[in-house]
């Protein structure tokens, strides 16, 4: 069971979106990621860097039909911490 | 930076939450099979049921039930790589528990469904166990669309999202 838990590293909007998504799939396309989120190469990387530093997200680059692509997943301590902040976020609201 | 002291009203939280709604339902959307596929997956499914309730060692309906299976495998696996090409590797156990909800709820009233449709078929009622097939068939299209990241999208809920 989850505890509310506010997590500053999760609430930035990009950052939260990221979370919510890997949440529902096992490992999305860095592409795919971007399409989703409508955001630059740039902002999802900056992101996603924060998320990795955190230990919330891995980051593996595999080769696919001879070209590579960059898979990323949200970690169990990842799923912890959106848990928890989506639960602080609804306790906020009460 | 874990719980650090933030300043955040109601109203922000619900953008918050809002926001992360927005955000599962646009990919809920981009999992969810093209109709077809819903379709002919619920008619395999259907075509599985009704076969297997008329009688597995009965001739046609041997041929039923294998030609059903083999059309429901490899929809499913055409599927699974569709979305892997695009980037999208699926969970077949859902994380949070609203997800599990509906895949338990789901799992058990398809095996109430086919299980009604072998005991009414075994029991004389061929008719009725037809149109429990039939009932089977367009229930898993149904979920195949509306559930298909196994949480309620019906296409109309997603407005877009502008962040940042």
């Amino acid at each position: 069971m989850n505890e509310a838990n506010f997590d500053n590293v999760i609430h930035a909007p990009n950052r939260l979106q990221i979370c919510a998504v890997l949440a529902e799939i096992a490992e999305l396309d860095f592409k795919q990621l971007k399409q989703q989120l409508d955001v630059s190469d740039s902002v999802l990387s900056k992101h996603l860097k924060s998320l990795e530093d955190a230990g919330y997200v891995y980051i593996l680059k595999k080769l696919d039909n001879g070209r590579v692509r960059t898979w990323v997943s949200l970690s169990p301590e990842g799923m912890k911490a959106f848990n928890g902040h989506v639960l602080a976020l609804k306790a906020i609201i009460g | 930076m874990k719980d650090e002291k933030v300043n955040l009203n109601s109203e922000q939280a619900m953008q918050s939450l809002d926001l992360l709604k927005q955000t599962q339902t646009k990919l809920s959307l981009s999992v969810r099979p093209p109709i077809w596929l819903s379709s002919s997956a619920g008619f395999a499914y259907g075509l599985f049921t009704l076969s297997f309730s008329f009688g597995m060692n009965q001739g046609i309906w041997m041929w039923g039930v294998l030609l059903s299976i083999i059309m429901f495998t490899s929809l499913i696996v055409y599927w699974a790589q569709t979305l892997k090409k695009r980037g999208i590797k699926g969970k077949i156990w859902p994380s949070n528990g609203k997800s599990r909800f509906t895949w338990i709820l789901s799992a058990v009233v398809f095996a109430i469904l086919v299980s009604s449709a072998i005991s009414t078929a075994n029991n004389g009622y061929l008719l009725m166990s037809a149109l429990i097939s039939i009932i089977t068939g367009v229930c898993f299209t149904a979920t195949l669309h509306y559930f298909p990241n196994y949480q309620f999208v019906d296409g109309k809920s997603y407005q877009g999202n502008s962040n940042e």
